[in-house]
């Protein structure tokens, strides 16, 4: 029931040009120079920043293909059509890999980093020294310039209070928690994301393993929350599961952090088996489409938020396709 | 008394400050009492953290591929080139052990395959020496000694 809990496996490198200041530096040839090695692979895409509007900007971010912080830098995206794996170019190192997968798949995703790192690697000489590793702008990056994460959806946990001594758990392991949607740490729809701190004095393969592990240890709490939700007031929870759909399928208007909380409790259906869902990849990319940017771009520009409120709504009438009420 | 900040105007007051646990007071004019708060709650998000590098001598040293000073990198965490970890060198030790609890990289390398096994050894290398193994510690060291002869 893992796909349930963990949504998604992310690993990032971070790497910088040899020779090349970290601030300040064009990074438009190292853009061109990327995509023609890159393409040499795969089928790949150039999103310049600079050429896109603001809205096609955030949707990037909202698919988790980009940083905000690509944005203010004015750097260039690269994305491999399957949209897996995106290239930063320009962000706070010169060069930043990402690969995300489905579920818990990190070493699948680092794997595939492998191959694009080599790539990369060929084109490009990276700044690296034997005792730093790969030498990142930040230096909570140096070393490995790794970051590994995995999107957690942890609802029992948090309604049951206990998130924050899995959270002060998780970090004495050098271990960072963050909300994922929404600003700051704020974690709308209780998704997190749970990621490396340390790169320096570790091994990749020691980063991945160890991300993993804390993930199946808040698998297993999550799962016993779970069932401790469902065993302290069963008709209630059902009730309110049930609620939350027959709100989401039948709404007019619907901000966004009301949709994600009822969402959350339809996800929650799903996994007490009073809902059916044939399909979670399907409705975890129609919870990215109802996110603002996404919504605005599919009517083609900026819409005010009581229209997006209501476009939401009418978007939402689509989840009886994915979803459906079971006998019980 | 003179103010011991710009040591020109008369001093009214003092402030306190806590550098590695020992106290120190300063007496200053009014100026320049107003100057250093203003510095303090400017990089007040920083001044915890890293505290450790404060009012170290060479906080002012500058990288001469950058001009990005030591106490810039303390205060932001940002170095401004690659030339400045082996410019600062051992003066960064200090940083990484807050950041990181390290201060040596044992992951893989550019060079592909041979770095890859380097890391393998280097990490079956701790774990014997956690479980106290220093047999295999030590055939573990030959290899990895073997390996980066060859590198050479």
């Amino acid at each position: 029931m893992n796909e349930n809990i963990i949504l998604s496996s992310r690993v990032r490198l971070a790497r910088n040009v040899d020779g090349l200041p970290f601030k300040r530096v064009n990074t438009s040839t190292i853009a061109t120079k990327a995509m023609s090695a890159l393409r040499t692979t795969d089928s790949y895409t150039m999103y310049p920043m600079t050429a896109l509007r603001p809205i096609e900007q955030l949707r990037l971010v909202e698919k988790h293909l980009i940083s905000k912080e690509l944005i203010d830098c004015g750097g260039s995206a690269i994305i491999r059509s399957d949209n897996k794996v995106s290239v930063m170019i320009g962000e706070e190192d010169h060069i930043r890999e990402q690969c995300i997968l489905e579920g818990l798949n990190l070493h699948d995703a680092y794997a595939e980093l492998r191959h694009i790192d080599k790539v990369l690697g060929g084109e490009f000489k990276f700044a690296f020294s034997s005792t730093y590793g790969y030498l990142t702008s930040c230096l909570t990056n140096v070393g490995t310039g790794m970051r590994a994460s995995v999107m957690m959806f942890l609802p029992a946990l948090s309604l049951t209070g206990s998130l924050n001594k899995c959270i002060s758990g998780v970090t004495r392991l050098n271990m960072a928690v963050r909300g994922v949607y929404g600003e700051g740490s704020e974690a709308e729809g209780y998704v997190y994301q749970i990621s490396n701190q340390k790169t320096l004095g570790i091994s990749e393969s020691d980063i991945v393993a160890s991300v993993e592990n804390v993930a199946n240890h808040i698998v297993e709490s999550e799962i016993k929350a779970r069932a401790a939700l469902m065993q302290t007031d069963p008709d209630g929870l059902k009730d309110k599961i049930l609620r939350s759909y027959g709100i989401l399928c039948n709404c007019h208007a619907i901000s966004k952090s009301e949709f994600m909380k009822l969402i959350a409790f339809v996800k929650l259906g799903v996994y007490y088996k009073m809902l059916e869902c044939a399909d979670m990849a399907a409705l975890e990319s129609f919870i990215a489409e109802i996110q603002p940017a996404s919504l605005c771009l599919d009517t083609g520009g900026m819409t005010s938020g009581g229209e997006r409120d209501k476009l939401r709504a009418e978007k939402c009438y689509k989840l009886r396709q994915i979803i459906t009420r079971t006998g019980g | 008394m003179i103010c011991q900040r710009c040591n020109k105007k008369e001093a009214t007051g003092y402030m306190e400050t806590t550098i590695n646990g020992i106290k120190k007071r300063v007496y200053v004019c009014p100026e320049c009492f107003k100057q250093a708060q203003l510095e303090m709650y400017s990089s007040y998000d920083d001044m915890g953290l890293f505290s450790g590098l404060m009012g170290v001598p060479g906080a002012k040293a500058k990288c001469s591929k950058c001009g990005t000073t030591l106490r810039e990198i303390s205060d932001t965490c940002f170095v401004g080139c690659q030339y400045c970890y082996s410019e600062f060198g051992d003066r960064l030790k200090p940083l990484l052990r807050n950041l990181q609890s390290a201060q040596m990289h044992i992951g893989s390398g550019p060079d592909g395959e041979k770095s890859d096994e380097i890391a393998e050894l280097n990490g079956r290398l701790r774990k014997a020496v956690e479980a106290e193994d220093y047999e295999q510690a030590l055939k573990i060291q030959e290899m990895l000694k073997k390996l980066k002869g060859e590198e050479k």
